[in-house]
């Protein structure tokens, strides 16, 4: 029991302790001690009226300087530009290691930053602090760290939205819950903000990624963020692929039964989408309406009726070789006068972002579209490269599986709790059952080598 | 400001963008009134535009302070350019770059922001046309219909005086180096095969 | 369950224009025994025959039937359309009606006491029999359901082969009258079970599984039931179908369903077929144009037998299904020998204008039926090139993709499992972690 130090009576005592405790045992003593401190004395100033934050230096001293800092935050008088200083001082300097022998004191400070940040109303204070807090905090950037999901969720308020790609681009596989005191909510929010953030930036296909984390996540019961995830996830996936993706197959049931009760009207949209017929989708839009406007979805379900056009155009250049104007636009389920003009405006668009290869001509009258194949025929140095680079990554990420598979197999704890029905289903086959699916792309490619030759 | 200043003499237009990221962050914890707002968010948000950044763009006028906004009429006018940029409806764009009344300092950028637009139309006409009516080449590329001719036949265009269209001419990427080498096969399936023992 | 819901398809009712080729008469001496509900049929749905069609049933049900009930509501809807066209009203046979239904009722006493009788002295061979009258009996007063009933009785009391032939032939018959496929079903697979099996016996279970699966839209199999059929069936199932219809149904089948090799292998090849085909011409006629791709001929011969076969109980329900299944394998096959074709030629071959054509063409592109590309145009229709090289990059770069994010995935998924972060009720969820959440909160359900 570290506990054998003697309990400072006022914070005078405790500043004593605190500077004299320079060895490992006597530190691991102080930080059980300051558990037991309670705040109104960590609040206090010295009796010569000195404020302990500024005697104190959080690099040397984190985990004290960060139970005053809270008790302060938290205190009936807040004094605002004097607690942002000192807030971020410490979240510039605090000792990594100490920080994690009370992970959730970190947290706390991050949380009483927002709470200023918000009482002045200015959220964007706390963007750069708590990243970086995060990339300081976290042993790696796979890491995830109970303050990631409030770092989001600040750029989200203060739309700074691009801000959080340094950290949201980085995939997170590692948990520790111990040193990192995470909790599930805090995986769950911080990739369901993180998806917000990317189909903010248009980045589609990475908040699909997001989105699908969440949903996936292990649960014996559906949280409401599966829920409110798996509506975006449903939009976001008509974007990208005219209909529903797929889950993975580890989903919880019970996500799957409350996505029944909860996601009717987006299911429903979904299915009217895939037929990709204009007016049932438009007629079955006016009727998710309200569901789309009451979860705040509204914008992003319009864009797919946007991605409709985009999806039936895209159907036609596997169609056509040549087309008018005038018939693209009735084939798509244009309207009105200047649908011809529309049709243009999509295909031009479609060009631009290469989703499709084509060139318009005005020679004749009305306009005429020809579509290409694909003029990349993959033998640039740079395609090459990156198939490489992704063999090397996959390779690496595989290395990882195998590794923390051995890990979780041995660990006493995982074997105990493998029988729970939630828990299964990660058995050590799995990274093996995914190799085959690569595996098989792979050697197709394989086959395929006398085209380099 | 002066540094902004520098990097636009410079055409840093990515570096500017990054300066006045991190700018903004430490204006917003440490207010400087040495520096001018309504000029910084204008240069922050045209570089966006030069950058063609719409999206971010967008969040940038969303965190502007209602009150800096109420004061600028330049800032609503970029902002109004950038909205026509989202719509694609270039033609007001070109003509509010050369009509309004911007200070020196904007309107350097905002020049820039018509020229790289200008640019980018030209790459995107001549990819995506093979025959385009003069009016529509007008309009994509702020160039009054009468100078549309002599505009573009400096890029090689052609004019047919038939048709009163024109011919882009197709843009040849500079050399990409094809790679048909063996040598980088192998390394494929090495790591193929490496993939299998695992 | 199924069967109701196929009965609900055949509701649809549509009216038929005067046929081509039809002529009631001689058309319906084809069949014998229950020919009145084919003329119905016919009636019904084609108005230009109606009155014709209704007189010949009455005069069957009058000759060949104690169905009084068929005979008034018959008449009574003939009466309807006559006095409608101002025409000389169907006089009823009142004394036919009191006799048929006297005779119905007594015959029905006779039998149930007989059975009755029968069922006392414990006599299986004469159980089965009385049941088998019974049946009979039912089915001549137009109770099917009835006769359904007594010939499943004679089940238990079936003592030789042949007696379980008759048994399943019987319900085989009146359960297709009843539109109960799926009966049909398992009576052919018994009947088929039992040893020594008579050639003409055998014809008729083709027949039978083949409406089977003709009416479970089973093209393909249905198409070789009817090839399979034995030439003896001649006119042994004319209750049931005329040899004419086992041309007509097999021919249209299998060009619906078969390419061109089975077509030549299993159909032009097949003698028992043809002999078949020699009573329906036009069908041979229609398979030989097909495979020699004189497409506008066979079009030809489609559309002048339309009406006929939309007046056919079994085929009319199937007739615009078999019809476009043909079209478009022709339209296939047109294309398949070649890299581009004009498309104004290909319209005129498919009796078409090019605007109809190239939206059929965009259809079966659409549905991978063939491999091209539309040039709208020139209105030309190109062969697709496929670049298997580039399509396998494409495919190889999405998938490394995939496979990085799967494993990611999978990767945080262990992790979280290892350390025990579940979605459960019992996990409290810190007071940080819920204020002021965007849109979802951390509610569990």
């Amino acid at each position: 029991m570290p506990a054998a130090q003697n309990l400072p009576d006022n914070i005078d005592e405790l500043l004593a302790i605190v500077q004299t405790s320079n060895d490992e045992q006597s530190r691991k003593a102080l930080f059980a001690t300051l558990r037991t401190i309670p705040s109104l004395m960590l609040a206090s100033p010295t009796a010569d009226e000195q404020d302990p934050l500024d005697l104190l230096d959080p690099a040397d001293n984190t985990l004290a300087y960060a139970y005053i800092l809270v008790a302060r935050c938290y205190g009936d008088r807040l004094e605002v530009s004097r607690m942002l200083h000192y807030i971020l001082k410490f979240l510039n300097s605090f000792d990594p290691e100490e920080a994690r022998h009370a992970p959730e004191k970190l947290a706390q400070v991050a949380q009483a930053l927002s709470r200023i940040a918000t009482s002045v109303g200015k959220s964007l204070i706390t963007v750069k602090p708590l990243e970086i807090a995060i990339t300081r905090f976290a042993p790696s950037p796979k890491h995830l760290t109970n303050i990631h999901q409030m770092f989001i969720k600040e750029c989200l308020l203060s739309k700074c939205y691009k801000a959080a790609l340094p950290i949201l681009d980085n995939d997170i596989t590692e948990i520790d819950v111990h040193e990192m005191g995470i909790h599930y909510t805090d995986h769950l929010l911080y990739h369901y903000y993180g998806g917000m953030i990317y189909i903010g930036l248009k980045k589609f296909e990475r908040a699909l990624d997001f989105f699908k984390l969440v949903i996936s996540a292990p649960a014996n019961l559906s949280s409401m963020i599966q829920i409110e995830a798996y509506k975006k996830f449903v939009l976001v996936s008509l974007l990208l692929h005219g209909k529903i993706a797929t889950l993975p197959k580890y989903t919880a049931q019970a996500v799957f039964r409350s996505v029944k009760n909860f996601c009717q009207s987006y299911t429903d949209f979904a299915n009217a989408f895939e037929g990709l017929k204009v007016k049932r989708v438009r007629s079955e839009f006016l009727k998710c309406c309200d569901a789309f406007k009451k979860d705040k979805n509204f914008g992003l379900a319009k864009q797919t009726l946007d991605a409709l056009y985009r999806r039936n155009i895209q159907q036609l250049t596997q169609t056509y070789l040549t087309l008018s104007l005038v018939d693209i636009a009735d084939a798509v389920g244009l309207e009105g006068p200047d649908a011809a003009k529309q049709a243009e405006k999509y295909v031009l668009k479609m060009i631009e972002s290469k989703e499709i290869f084509a060139t318009i001509s005005h020679t004749h009258q009305n306009g005429m579209v020809s579509f290409h194949d694909n003029p990349d025929k993959f033998d640039a140095q740079e395609t090459i490269a990156q198939l490489e680079q992704q063999i090397v990554n996959a390779a690496s990420v595989n290395e990882r599986v195998i590794r923390t598979d051995r890990m979780i197999g041995c660990s006493k704890e995982y074997l105990s709790r493998n029988q729970h029905p939630s828990a299964s289903g990660v058995g050590s086959g799995l990274g093996t059952v995914d190799d085959t699916e690569l595996l098989s792309g792979f050697d197709s490619l394989a086959d395929e080598g006398r085209y380099f030759a | 400001m002066e540094d902004l200043k520098e990097l636009i003499d410079q055409n840093e237009v990515a570096k500017l963008i990054e300066h006045c990221e991190e700018l903004e962050f430490k204006l917003a914890i440490a207010p400087d009134d040495s520096v001018n707002l309504d000029e910084f968010y204008g240069v922050f948000l045209a570089a966006y535009l030069i950058q063609n950044e719409l999206p971010s763009a967008r969040f940038l006028w969303k965190r502007i302070p209602d009150e800096i906004k109420a004061s600028s009429e330049q800032l609503h006018a970029i902002w109004d350019v950038a909205t026509n940029l989202w719509q694609r409806d270039y033609a007001p764009v070109y003509m509010s770059v050369e009509q309004k009344p911007w200070t020196p300092l904007i309107g350097s950028l905002m020049k820039k922001v018509a020229e790289t637009l200008r640019e980018r139309v030209f790459t995107l006409l001549s990819e995506a046309y093979s025959s385009i009516t003069v009016e529509e080449v007008s309009n994509f590329i702020g160039v009054p219909a009468d100078k549309v001719a002599q505009v573009t036949a400096e890029r090689g265009w052609i004019y047919d005086a038939a048709t009163n269209t024109l011919q882009p001419k197709k843009i040849v990427e500079p050399g990409i180096t094809r790679s048909t080498s063996l040598g980088s096969f192998s390394r494929l399936t090495d790591l193929v095969i490496h993939l299998e023992r695992s | 369950m199924e069967e109701t819901q196929g009965n609900k398809n055949r509701k649809i009712e549509t009216v038929v224009e005067t046929p081509n080729n039809l002529d009631l008469e001689s058309y319906i001496a084809n069949y014998k025994g229950k020919t009145v509900d084919r003329l119905l049929f016919i009636g019904k749905r084609c108005p230009s025959l109606q009155i014709d069609a209704y007189k010949l049933a009455l005069a069957e049900l009058h000759r060949n039937s104690l169905d009084h009930n068929k005979y008034l509501t018959t008449a009574a809807n003939l009466n309807e359309i006559l006095s409608s066209q101002g025409k000389p009203l169907y006089q009823l046979d009142s004394r036919w009606v009191d006799t048929a239904q006297k005779r119905a009722k007594a015959n029905l006493e006779r039998l149930e006491g007989e059975l009755k009788t029968y069922k006392n002295n414990l006599i299986k061979e004469s159980i089965r029999m009385g049941h088998n009258d019974l049946g009979d009996h039912h089915y001549e007063c137009g109770n099917l359901t009835g006769a359904l009933k007594c010939y499943s009785r004679t089940r238990d009391y079936c003592a030789q082969t042949n007696h379980i032939i008759d048994m399943c032939l019987n319900v085989i018959k009146v359960s297709i009258e009843l539109g109960n496929y799926s009966h049909v079903h398992s009576y052919v697979i018994k009947a088929e079970t039992t040893p020594d099996l008579p050639n003409a016996v055998q014809a008729k279970l083709k027949v039978a599984a083949a409406l089977a699966n003709l009416d479970s839209n089973k093209y393909k199999i249905a198409a070789r039931n009817f090839l399979e059929t034995s030439f003896e069936l001649g006119n042994n199932y004319s209750e049931v179908v005329a040899p004419n219809d086992v041309a007509v149904y097999g021919g249209l089948c299998a060009l619906a369903s078969f390419d061109r090799t089975e077509l030549k292998s299993k159909v032009i090849d097949n003698n028992e077929f043809k002999q078949f085909l020699e009573l329906e011409p036009h069908i041979r006629e229609l398979i030989h144009g097909f495979y020699n791709s004189k497409y506008s001929v066979v079009l030809d011969i489609m559309e002048k037998w339309k009406n006929d076969y939309l007046l056919d109980m079994h085929l009319h329900n199937h007739v615009q299904t078999l019809y476009d299944n043909i079209r478009k394998k022709a339209l296939v096959q047109y294309f398949s020998p070649f890299l581009t074709v004009d498309m104004n030629k290909m319209a005129r071959s498919f009796s078409t204008t090019v605007p109809a054509l190239e939206k059929e063409l965009a259809k079966l592109i659409t549905t991978g039926h063939i491999q091209a590309r539309i040039d709208s145009h020139n209105k030309i229709l190109c062969a697709k090139q496929q670049d298997q090289r580039s399509n396998i990059f494409i495919k190889s770069l999405r998938m490394g993709n995939e496979y990085e994010s799967n494993t990611n995935a999978m990767l945080l998924r262990m992790n979280l499992l290892k350390s025990n972060l579940v979605v459960t009720r019992e996990s409290r969820i810190p007071e940080d972690k819920v204020g002021g959440g965007l849109s979802a909160s951390a509610r569990v359900i």
